[in-house]
């Protein structure tokens, strides 16, 4: 596998969701042994962290624009547990896919 | 294994019929216990306009809703129990607007003191049978003790 992916994960204010979505997904990176960076921010500076970061995917439990073919994963199945292990095999396949990790 | 949080809890039944009213009502109480600092209520409705937090849980759609950090002067959860549901926006947008049963406000004033309960949390509030069941008891004792046998038991480090 390449290198780490680096997942860019955020949320409204950076208080709770994307705490809980990014410590979520590196366990299960560990879980399936595969290596991946988080970086957390606020969707108001989406731009400026994508620049920062750039990351090879997004997951966001607030709605947030698109951008450069960065694909977005909602994160909220990662706040409710509903559907979180669907979410978790489609993040890691496109991970793979990427040839990362 | 305890969370800070829990041990700043109220829970109220309201009958309103507005986001913003239900909002108002958290705050004040938040306020009052001196969770939250004056101005929680504006900040608050603020963030719901801009980044909503209703959540599509089967039959029991619930509201997340919380300020930035500097507003929480201590951790704490208020519930509403809504005699009749009331309209949020849906978080990521997706499945229409949330008829929210059920609204967890939260004031953190340090997230990285709370992930162990909110991964707790969200273990619990994905579950309608539970939510259900605090919805018609208003007894949150039972939907508590699951979160709490969520929490991670800490490991003893010997020196």
């Amino acid at each position: 596998m390449g290198r780490p992916a680096v997942i860019l994960v955020m949320c409204g204010s950076s208080v709770a969701t994307s705490n809980l979505a990014a410590v979520k997904l590196e366990d299960e990176a560990d879980r399936r042994k595969v290596r991946i960076v988080t970086k957390k921010g606020k969707v108001a500076d989406f731009n400026m962290l994508v620049d920062l970061h750039k990351p090879d995917l997004v997951v966001a439990t607030s709605q947030t624009h698109a951008r450069d073919n960065i694909k977005v994963f909602s994160g909220v199945p990662l706040v409710t547990t509903l559907g979180q292990d669907k979410l978790f095999d489609e993040i890691f396949a496109y991970i793979k896919e990427l040839g990362l990790g | 294994m305890e969370a800070a949080i829990l041990e700043n809890v109220n829970i109220v039944k309201l009958n309103r019929t507005t986001r913003d009213e239900v909002l108002k009502d958290l705050s004040e109480i938040a306020i009052t216990a001196g969770f939250a600092k004056q101005g929680y209520d504006q900040a608050i409705i603020e963030r719901e306009n801009q980044y909503p937090t209703g959540l599509h849980i089967p039959e029991v759609e619930v509201a997340i809703p919380h300020a930035d950090v500097e507003w929480a002067i201590k951790p704490s959860l208020t519930i509403a129990i809504l005699d009749h549901p009331v309209t949020f926006g849906s978080m990521d947008g997706s499945g229409g607007d949330v008829m929210a049963k059920l609204v967890f406000m939260l004031t953190i004033e340090e997230p990285r003191d709370h992930i162990d309960f909110l991964r707790a949390f969200s273990g619990v509030i994905g579950q309608p049978d539970i939510l259900k069941d605090f919805v018609n008891s208003a007894d949150p004792g039972p939907m508590f003790e699951k979160i709490r046998n969520n929490l991670p038991v800490r490991q003893v480090i010997h020196k």
